[in-house]
């Protein structure tokens, strides 16, 4: 230990925690008020309910129905895969079955599921009264359970997607796909995954500006860290995906040739913007499983988790690596030698931080004692699985080995033990580790065991003849296979396996039904868990929120749970007589503000439902339809903006030991900013991505690009782009005069729009044309999305001329004004970009 | 010529990737093994580990129980076997990438949904003659496979004799293999490609030198054509040349595979079935139930004798 | 920001060299190139690379050693993360030079 202390982040004077645990009783009706503000829901409220306690069993709940019903389907295909030649399901069923298990698995079953474990855990374990943004996990809950749900009926009516989970065009596009299948997948999956990206900003924000005061980075639990780095890959991943679904469903709906061979396209474009999200993906999935790995292999072996620094370490590298190594999944296609070397080189160093969490595991077992309790068995299970996992992705990675073993069943086996051994087992773990959290009953540690063995052994018996079978030549997504080829027997085994696991999920499920009790009392921690989600609770979370000295502070912290209970710590009470949490700062969780948190109501719900009415409606066809439903979406979403930024009469509040705190906060230590810079690095990524699809298309055109030649629009554009920036900066400048600040920020959209339109006019007078050629579609495309923002940008433009005609508008309440120019200053940049990539590469032409 | 059947090449024992029968595939055997043998070996050490960590005699597990284990086991000793693996790999892949040298064969193979279109070239590149889902090469010297499609994504797959390649439209993939022996190699379509991707096989059939020349003389010839051949009369009738090629005939399509000389190859429907009067007449009856989907509608207007016909006049097209 | 930038420089490092090496050869495709001015850019931008990584190793190691504990947990982060770094830097390098032996 250093005598040193690092300066204050925040300025905020540390020796302040010195006060807590505080001395004396708590005044009468303060956990009365606290259990009154925090009640459970009656009646509908069950649906508009948006504490974390509910909306995290929910989502998890969801999460696992879909795993349910992915299982399902994979059932029905090692039924049709069993022997050769069978009749269970035809070649078209089957086609749309592998495709949606593996969408299924990938989309709606293991980023939610663990999306839904964060939400579940994240508020208890940083000893937060919920995320800083509970409405949005709710409306990222309700949008994925609608839209999934929807999605995967497309089954039974035959219009499921059939074009693989990888969607490669020209499969999927219209051509080869007439169908509205394909459409599910793309307005189904993308309209998914901005639920996803909805609950990665809301994790982040958490994660970084609520945690209980003093919990610096290295007290940040391990599980916490790990969702820190998925939220932030999924952030950085999941826009890939979004542009490649809108590129494809443009090429389909309006016939623009991204990947079309012959007007200029390529389809190994999608395959690079695919896997860019593809791969990380792989990881997003794993790292919250390590994390939760890594708490419990601490807690069930009673000891703490050897070499922590080094396994942040490692889920960080992780998370880096893991974007340099997409074109793994591209060995075949014919990529030039040394770049595929690099890709290769990559995918061996991700193998490093695998290593260090492997071992670390390995170590804190030896200086622990084991118990072979339920969850240890799944933690020995997952550790065994995903080892055997790894190594056959080393295999893969070796770029000659993979052009046999590519596209075959051993990548099958490959995968399958990666994600069950890196993702199921130790999500397994989880539920049975963390259910006496938020259950009344824990789960039966009897059944446990037979779920285990039973998953275990029907695991390798499905997965280990998969590696020969694909060695035997046996390639991926078949619907049948010769007989007397010797593969009966592998698929056999491999059938046999698929229903063993089977079993144990269902013997899972009847333990679920028989003990799962949530939102009464908890049942205690029964394994002894070290962190704070093992302190007393109840549906406002922890009474009070303490001071944290450990990374384990429920065993190290003496008293801890009596004097929480006993409300000595931070905000014992609720003294804004609202929902609140505590806001701290990113590096050492200082106490900077205090948040006010809404309450429960039905717009997030409605806007859920009315933005899955949308992309559905528009999937089947039905353009009226939907274009009412993104109205009424739209409404709901201003309706819900509506209820924010509101300054509470009291500027300053008591949190506890007389330490007063702001109520109201703008800038960047608000967890809005936060918000709004993190939706805009989304933004920028799917620039980035469409910038990087430009200079693909463009660097693959044997003939050049021109780009408009006329000087003054040019200049015109550029100069209201600038000038909308200049503009949202006075706005905020201005906010003591809300007339002219509004008048500003007005003027701000008006220029944004006009610099759109201006460049767009200048392309259209040049004659290029949308269907034409790569170039045009693309150009639009960006433009398209460009005129996206800007339509947004003139919403808030509306909401800012509202909110003035309210008198909402003033210095008072400078946080809508702040972020809304944030966005339009980002609306501007983007302007720029797209002004000024096409004229660049037009001179760089040779 | 071979003493293999089409049906011994198929057959996945022992699996084709670890029996290889080329220098193109050969060095991927050795790979396979020793990378099997690596996570055999990473395995064991982990197990080990493990079984110390939770059974091991207390001083043992001391020694396992600090950051120590993570610096060797986790990070030193993944290093040492990572770079090694990454010069192998590396140097293999130069090596097996090697661009086509100027006296391979060259074959172009397109691939269509759901089967293969073969055209021989000649040395400056131009078509010789066109067959279908089989692939003739003469034994000892590189071919060099100019990988191409016509629709949607597939991939080239012997696995005996190299690793895989994809055909993508606008591109064009050269994928070089040798075979030592004569004999029949089965390959298949990896890459999903809809529909009927699971049937979409073919064969290469390696020979001797001498052999090869023969076989290329006889198949780049016409079709020899029985006059007044009932069979030929109702393959008019039935329109199949709108869509097969029978070269010295009227049929002159090109959207099917070519049939010029249908009878001798080894298989029908891309590998699906063995190729004799019985099966041809089953396939042009009905081969949507054969190979569901596949782009050539099923002939039940056709009556027994025409089918018999028509298949006997096929079978004889050698 | 400054803590961010300690933990995460190396890793930082790495995303930078992978940019490089991935945009030299692409640098090929657009305006033909000679193979020597192609390598002499992939061997500067990844000494330059490792050589900051390292720089990162060391001086991060150093200042962790008289920090106070939140403080030397980011530059020990910083550290090995850079030494991760590092390694992978020189795999990712390692195409290029095996390809002109």
């Amino acid at each position: 230990m250093s005598a040193v202390e690092e300066p204050s982040e925040t300025g905020f004077d540390r020796t302040l925690y010195d006060r807590f645990p505080t001395k004396g009783r708590r005044p009468k009706g303060e956990v009365e008020a606290l259990e009154e503000i925090w009640c459970g829901p009656k009646g509908w409220q069950w649906i508009t309910v948006i504490n974390n306690n509910y909306v995290g069993v929910y989502y998890v709940g969801a999460a696992m129905l879909f795993f349910v019903l992915a299982g399902v389907l994979a059932l029905v295909m090692r039924t049709q895969l069993a022997l050769p030649l069978q009749g269970v399901l035809s070649q078209e069923t089957y086609n749309q079955v592998f495709t949606m298990h593996g969408t299924v698995m990938m989309f709606l079953f293991a980023v939610p599921a663990v999306e839904a474990l964060g939400v579940l855990l994240l508020p208890q374990m940083l000893g937060a009264r919920d995320l800083p943004f509970p409405r949005l996990s709710a409306y990222a809950f309700w949008a994925y359970l609608i839209g999934g749900l929807a999605f995967f009926c497309s089954i039974f009516f035959g219009l499921a997607p059939d074009g693989g989970w990888f969607m490669y065009p020209p499969l999927t596009s219209t051509t080869y796909s007439p169908g509205i299948n394909a459409d599910f997948w793309l307005l189904g999956i993308g309209f998914i995954e901005i639920s996803a990206i909805a609950g990665a900003i809301e994790i982040i924000v958490g994660v970084l500006k609520t945690r209980a005061p003093g919990m610096s980075l290295d007290k940040l639990p391990i599980f916490a860290w790990a969702m820190l780095v998925f939220a932030g890959m999924i952030i950085i991943a999941f826009p890939s995906v979004i542009l490649a679904t809108t590129l494809l469903e443009l090429e389909r709906a309006l016939n623009w040739p991204f990947f079309d061979a012959a007007r200029g396209g390529d389809p190994m474009l999608w395959q690079h913007l695919f896997w860019f999200f593809g791969h990380p993906e792989v990881y997003i999935i794993f790292l919250p499983a390590a994390g939760a790995m890594s708490t419990m292999v601490a807690a069930v072996s009673q000891t703490k988790l050897v070499g922590h620094w080094m396994v942040v370490l490692a889920f960080l590298a992780t998370g880096f690596i893991s974007f340099g190594v997409w074109a793994h999944h591209m060995f075949t296609t014919g990529m030039p030698g040394t770049a595929i070397g690099v890709f290769s080189a990559a995918s061996m160093a991700v193998s490093l931080p695998a290593g260090v969490q492997v071992f670390s595991w390995i170590a804190t077992v030896a200086s622990g004692k084991m118990k072979f309790n339920t969850p240890g068995l799944f933690v020995l299970g997952s550790l065994l699985i995903f080892v055997m996992g790894g190594l056959t992705g080393v295999m893969a990675a070796m770029v000659p080995f993979d052009w046999q073993a590519h596209d075959t069943y051993f990548i099958v086996a490959h995968l399958h033990y990666v994600l069950i051994g890196g993702m199921v087992f130790p999500l397994f773990a989880a539920i049975y580790y963390w259910t006496p959290m938020s259950s009344s009953r824990p789960l039966s540690e009897h059944l446990g065991r037979w779920v285990f063995w039973l998953m275990f052994a029907g695991m390798h018996l499905a997965f280990l003849p998969m590696h020969l079978s694909g060695l035997m030549g046996m390639p991926r997504r078949v619907w049948t296979y010769a007989p007397g080829r010797d593969l009966e027997i592998p698929n056999l085994i491999s059938t046999v396996g698929a229903f063993l696991f089977a079993v144990g999920v269902l013997v899972w499920i009847i333990d679920m039904c028989r003990n799962f009790r949530p939102f009464g009392a908890s049942a205690g921690n029964p394994y002894n868990g070290g962190g704070l989600e093992w302190l007393p609770s109840e549906l406002y979370s922890i009474r009070s929120i303490p001071v944290v000295t450990s990374l384990y502070p429920v065993w190290d912290q003496k008293n801890l749970a009596r004097d929480v209970v006993a409300g000595r710590y931070f905000l014992p009470g609720a003294p804004t007589g609202g929902r609140e949490t505590l806001v701290t700062s990113p590096l050492n969780a200082e106490p900077q503000h205090l948040l006010p948190m809404p309450k429960p109501s039905g717009w997030h719900v409605w806007a859920a439902v009315f933005t899955a009415g949308f992309f559905l409606l528009l999937t089947i066809q039905a353009y009226a339809a939907s274009v009412i439903s993104a109205v009424l979406a739209i409404v709901c979403v201003i309706r819900w903006c509506w209820f924010l930024d509101h300054p509470l009469p009291q500027a300053k509040v008591d949190v506890g030991a007389g330490i007063q705190l702001k109520t109201y906060d703008s800038g960047p230590t608000s967890t809005g900013w936060w918000a709004m810079v993190i939706t805009l690095v989304v933004a920028g990524m799917v620039l980035a991505m469409s910038v990087f699809s430009y200079v693909f298309l463009w660097s693959r055109s044997t003939a050049p690009w021109p780009a408009p030649v006329n000087l003054l629009p040019a200049l015109t554009t550029g100069g209201l782009n600038l000038a909308a920036i200049a503009l949202a900066w006075l706005a905020n400048r201005m906010m003591k005069r809300p007339l002219l600040a509004t008048l500003l920020m007005v003027l701000a959209g008006a220029a944004v729009a006009a610099a759109w339109g201006l460049d767009l006019n200048g392309w259209r007078e040049a004659g290029l044309k949308a269907s034409m050629s790569a170039q045009g579609a693309i150009v639009y495309a960006m433009h398209a999305w460009q005129g996206f923002f800007v339509g947004v940008s003139a919403l808030m433009a509306l909401y800012v001329v509202l909110r003035w005609a309210f008198g909402y508008v003033g210095s008072d309440r400078p946080a809508t004004m702040q972020l809304i120019g944030l966005f339009l200053a980002y609306v501007a940049a983007q302007g720029l970009v797209l002004l000024c990539l096409p004229r660049l590469l037009a001179l760089a032409a040779p | 010529m071979t003493n293999r059947t089409a049906h011994e090449s198929l057959a996945g024992w022992p699996p084709p990737v670890l029996d290889p029968a080329g220098p193109f595939a050969e060095p991927l055997n050795t790979l396979t093994w020793g990378l099997l043998a690596m996570a055999a070996g990473v395995t064991l050490v982990v197990l080990v580990a493990l079984g110390v960590a939770l059974f091991g005699p207390t001083a043992w597990r001391r020694k396992l129980g600090g950051e120590t284990l993570i610096w060797i086991a986790g990070l030193g000793f993944p290093l040492v076997v990572l770079s090694a693996l990454l010069i192998w790999g590396l140097s293999l892949t130069n090596r097996l990438a090697e661009a086509p040298q100027p006296g391979d064969l060259r074959v172009r193979v397109t691939g269509e949904m759901w089967w293969w279109r073969v055209a021989y070239l000649d040395e400056t590149g131009r078509e010789a003659f066109q067959d279908a889902n089989e692939i003739h090469i003469p034994v000892g010297r590189p071919i060099a496979f100019e990988l191409e499609t016509t629709d949607v994504i597939h991939s080239f797959w012997v696995p005996r004799l190299a690793g895989k390649l994809d055909m993508i439209p606008g591109r064009r993939n050269v994928l070089r293999l040798q075979a030592d022996k004569p004999g029949t190699y089965a390959g298949q379509c990896a890459e999903y490609c809809g529909g009927a991707h699971a049937l979409m096989a073919f064969v290469v059939v390696a020979h001797a030198p001498e052999d090869y020349e023969r076989w290329r003389a006889q198949t780049s010839r016409p079709a020899i054509v029985p006059v007044q051949s009932t069979g030929a009369a109702a393959f008019d009738r039935a329109g199949c040349g709108a869509c097969h090629t029978v070269r010295g005939t009227s049929a002159n399509g090109v959207a099917g595979p070519d049939l010029t000389h249908v009878g001798s190859r080894q298989t029908l429907g891309a590998g699906v079935l063995p190729n004799n009067a019985g099966t041809m007449a089953g396939w042009i009856a009905d081969s949507q139930a054969i190979k569901p989907g596949n782009r050539m509608p099923a002939y039940p207007v056709l009556t027994g004798p025409e089918l018999r016909a028509i298949s006997s006049y096929l079978e004889s097209l050698k | 920001m400054s803590g961010w930038s300690t933990m995460l420089g190396g890793l930082a490092i790495w995303l930078l060299h992978f940019g490089l090496v991935y945009a030299v050869p692409s640098l090929d495709a657009i305006r033909a190139m000679k193979p020597q001015t192609l390598h002499t850019l992939h061997d500067v931008s990844t000494a330059s690379c490792f050589g900051m990584a390292l720089v990162l190793v060391i001086g991060c190691w150093r200042g962790a050693a008289q920090a106070p504990p939140e403080k030397a947990f980011r530059e020990r982060l910083g550290s090995l993360g850079a030494a991760v770094a590092a390694v992978a830097i020189l795999f990712q390098a390692a195409p290029d030079w095996i390809g002109r032996i």
